[in-house]
């Protein structure tokens, strides 16, 4: 059965704004040596989906050079690959404010070639999923969408559910959760702007007033599987009535009303929201646990990502580090503890850097200190700068920045 | 089918053996040999090639190709997956006169003359699959045509005792060869042959013809071509090369360049973003190092999960340290396994090779406890590869700097191969201590045992073996 692929590039990018002003969500690096559509992408290409569609909307120069070479995804195929979708003018004056639109853009992607379903993923939920199961399951079921969602009552697999912050209210930020019959069939969709968290709060109040009235919530990691043709008519629809939300219109609105065969997948593996700055400082410090590597890096389904054919990293006479993950090009002769460390990033002697995510060519001085602090690409830590952050506020340093 | 006309294009010799670096090659081409934790030794000249604009090159394989050419691919790793050229794997085939394989280096070009033809080259650069060195070969192409040369070779210059390992050549104040020698036992100079040549294709061609048709002949550049190209007065020019060059034809040499990408200030500096190595690369997820690794001086690749110690060593790709493992002065192929509490020292270590929990590899001094009469483990390699264990008792006065001894060894042990050890000890030890003075690098472990640290032996791990318990040679 043949899949095409929908890659989301710039939902939520008002929700990590210091980082995104100059990128987009999926271009935005996370885990040592990835950008966060290397997991999305990389999900497709583990799948054996070749034909995969990357819809953007600004600022996506960085995204561009990060697919440059589809060869590194291994989807460089003849008549199947990478597609890169710009942005798209029509009679609107402005780019496109929700998915409905974005999905509109791309309406001459999607009805090209035989395709019998379409997936839809964005890029900011870090996960390692195979789609052939999920494919499996929906073609079995007949279903018109599947939702891959987890189960929040069981044990959270999200590694930082405890430490989560919840402090951006973008309107485009709002969860989505479904109730279930025995059948796993969705009977209701609720649009919420609680976390996961503060969601089964709530059901657990509600629950100990009625003991009968104990169901289990699923929460969306915003990955669905979609018959092609269903799509198409939603998509139509919707650009007919001027509905942008796809969580409002196809999923509130079509399933509860359309009766379409909406069933969830249920996802049982460790999943990352990277949602805002603060909880995706908790997400790059999760990759330090072994157990959240070991559901990410898979080595029957790995993570690919562009080859920049760095040299490997050098550790000089005084280095010391500690728990850190380390990706290739660095230099490191100070101490490096609980950090995240990217390509080609220097730490010079006596320099040290604790719990914290240091993103490509930065480079950290002589006798400089960085506790809890994200710092984006290019930067420069001029020798004797003491940078802090708390635990549960990490300093955020802009791209190119010198300190 | 259409062939754009190139004027220079390369041919790398990538068929040998390697029978020098013993295990290591034992399923696997020379080319194909890891070198410097993510690279292998093919890169270079390919990475030269790509840096020099050569986009044209032809590798001639013959020995174990299997992994070499899934390495190399369609080029695209070093980008030469161009379709004006792009690599070409060529490895021999049976011809309506018959079946040959490549005999020398000289041969497996003259077998390859049609596919040489079909890009019409001016110039052709013949280079080696082994060799660990950075340059842009356009600076020799063009000397090579400002001199209207017929042959240019590469030079570098060598001590005067490792002269009789090359090519040796005398020349005169314009450059050009006067003399030409190969492993000389009584070297006239000091320039070598690096075995980088560019010849004139037609030149090169009709020498290939004639060479062909001698049946003495070993269809070596080295040993026939240029010496007949000199006889017969064509234009052979020398070619100064300045920088960082190896062969890393042996064990010792292939540990000793790895070792030269450490320090502060590397022989080889690959950090040096001007002529960039490119290679192969695989989707390794980033090195994690846990809270009691320990890493000096040392480089590391990708993928790794290190929960050891490492010193002055080279970690490839994909390699797993486990807790208590110490490494030491060696240099680890991608994907091997070291067990918990295993030591490394003095070492290479092949691809994929598990090292178990608790196992010895490498170069170690004889252990001594403080108290007197202890046992002690004596580690012996006999020649099946074999490890024994003896157990013996030694006495810490008995080792020194002046008796270099073990005596009052256990009365159950084997008298023969306990002589036998001894009589090993004896003499690498003395040889060790004296070589050292002479060369003024001395190195004194705490029992007063001095290494000669350019000249010790390492031990090897080959490609996939397993070492249960341990590999031990004694200093």
């Amino acid at each position: 059965m043949k899949t095409l692929g929908i890659i989301f590039s710039n939902i939520y990018d008002d929700c990590l704004k210091e980082l995104t002003e100059k990128r987009t969500v999926a271009s935005l690096p996370f885990g040592s040596k990835y950008r966060q559509i290397d997991f999305a992408v990389s999900n497709f290409s583990n799948s054996g989906i070749k034909n995969v569609g990357v819809i953007t909307k600004y600022n996506y120069g960085s995204l561009m050079d990060h697919l440059s070479n589809r060869e590194f995804f291994d989807l460089n195929c003849k008549n199947e690959c990478l597609n890169i979708i710009p942005p798209f003018f029509l009679n609107s004056s402005s780019v496109y404010k929700g998915k409905m639109e974005a999905l509109y853009n791309a309406l001459s992607f999607l009805q090209k070639g035989d395709y019998e379903n379409v997936i839809l993923s964005d890029t900011n939920i870090i996960l390692n999923i195979n789609f052939k199961k999920v494919l499996e399951r929906h073609i079995k079921l007949n279903a018109d969408i599947t939702a891959v969602s987890v189960n929040l009552n069981l044990k959270s697999k999200n590694p930082t559910a405890a430490e989560r912050t919840d402090n951006c209210n973008n309107a485009l930020n709002e969860n989505v959760y479904f109730y279930i019959n025995k059948n796993k069939r969705i009977t209701d969709v609720l649009i919420s702007k609680l976390s996961e968290t503060e969601m089964v709060k709530k059901q657990q109040k509600e629950s100990s007033f009625n003991k009968n009235n104990k169901k289990n919530i699923f929460s969306a990691l915003n990955m669905y599987v979609i018959k092609r043709s269903v799509l198409i008519s939603l998509i139509l629809n919707a650009y007919e009535l001027n509905e942008i939300s796809f969580e409002r219109f196809v999923l509130q609105n079509g399933i509860l009303n359309k009766k379409l065969k909406a069933y969830i997948y249920e996802f049982n593996g460790i999943y990352l929201k990277n949602d805002n700055i603060q909880n995706y400082f908790y997400n790059n410090m999760a990759l330090l646990k072994s157990e959240v590597r070991k559901e990410l890096f898979i080595k029957e389904r790995p993570i690919l990502t562009k080859v920049l054919d760095e040299v490997p990293s050098r550790f000089g006479q005084n280095a010391i580090v500690e728990n850190s993950l380390i990706s290739d090009g660095c230099i490191i002769n100070g101490k490096v503890k609980n950090s995240i460390i990217f390509r080609s990033v220097t730490v010079e002697e006596n320099a040290t850097v604790e719990n914290a995510v240091i993103m490509q060519n930065s480079y950290i001085s002589k006798n400089a200190e960085i506790y809890y602090s994200i710092l984006d690409k290019n930067v420069i830590v001029k020798s004797g700068t003491i940078l802090k952050g708390a635990e549960t506020h990490a300093v955020t340093v802009k791209k190119g920045e010198i300190l | 089918m259409f062939f754009y006309t190139k004027e220079c294009i390369a041919m790398i010799l990538a068929g040998g053996k390697g029978s020098r670096l013993k295990s290591l090659t034992k399923t696997t081409a020379k080319p194909a040999v890891p070198f410097g934790s993510k690279y292998r030794l093919i890169d270079f000249p390919l990475s030269n090639c790509a840096n020099s604009g050569i986009d044209t090159v032809g590798i001639l394989t013959q020995y174990q190709p299997l992994q070499l050419n899934e390495y190399l691919g369609n080029g695209s790793s070093w980008g030469l997956n161009s379709s004006r050229g792009g690599i070409h794997v060529l490895s021999p085939y049976s011809k309506a006169e018959g079946s040959f394989w490549y005999k020398g280096t000289a041969n497996s070009i003259f077998q390859n003359i049609s596919f040489i033809e079909r890009y019409n080259p001016t110039h052709i650069l013949i280079l080696s699959g082994d060799h660990i060195y950075k340059t842009d070969y356009s600076n020799m192409l063009k000397f090579h045509k400002e001199k209207n040369a017929d042959c240019t070779i590469s030079v570098i210059n060598v001590s005067k005792k490792e002269a009789s390992r090359f090519g040796i050549m005398t020349t005169d104040s314009q450059k050009k060869i006067v003399q030409f020698e190969e492993k000389p036992k009584n070297p006239k100079s000091t320039t070598a042959s690096m075995g980088i040549y560019i010849f004139k294709w037609e030149i090169l061609k009709e020498y290939l013809i004639k060479d062909s048709q001698n049946e003495n002949s070993s269809n070596d550049f080295g040993k026939d071509i240029i010496p007949l190209m000199l006889k017969t007065q064509k234009k052979l020019f020398a070619y100064e090369f300045n920088g960082f060059w190896r062969d890393v034809g042996t064990i010792e040499s292939l540990w000793q360049t790895n070792m030269d990408i450490l320090g502060e200030n590397p022989k080889l500096n690959l950090y040096d973003k001007s002529l960039k190595i490119y290679s192969g690369n695989f989707a390794f997820p980033p090195t994690v190092l846990f809270g009691n690794a320990k890493i000096k001086n040392s480089v590391i690749g990708e993928g790794c999960r290190i929960l050891g110690e490492a010193e002055n060593s080279v970690i490839s790709t994909g390699v797993i340290i486990e807790k208590g493992a110490k490494i030491l002065n060696s240099f680890i192929m991608p994907n091997a396994f070291i067990g918990k509490n295993a030591e490394v020292t003095n070492a290479v270590i092949g691809e994929n090779a598990v090292i178990k929990t608790g196992a010895k590899v490498g170069i170690f001094k004889p252990e001594i406890e403080e108290n007197k009469r202890v046992p002690v483990k004596i580690l012996y390699k006999n020649e099946t590869d074999e490890v024994k264990t003896y157990k013996t008792k030694t006495d810490k006065a008995n080792i020194s700097k002046n008796t270099n001894s073990i005596k009052n060894i256990s009365q159950n042990a084997d008298q023969n191969i306990i002589q036998n050890i001894n009589q090993n000890i004896n003499r690498n030890l003395t040889e060790n201590i004296n070589t050292a003075e002479n060369e003024k690098i001395k190195t004194t472990t705490e029992s007063g045992i001095v290494l000669n640290l350019q000249k010790r032996k390492i031990a090897v791990v080959g490609k996939d073996e397993t070492v249960l318990k341990n590999r031990v040679v004694l200093p």
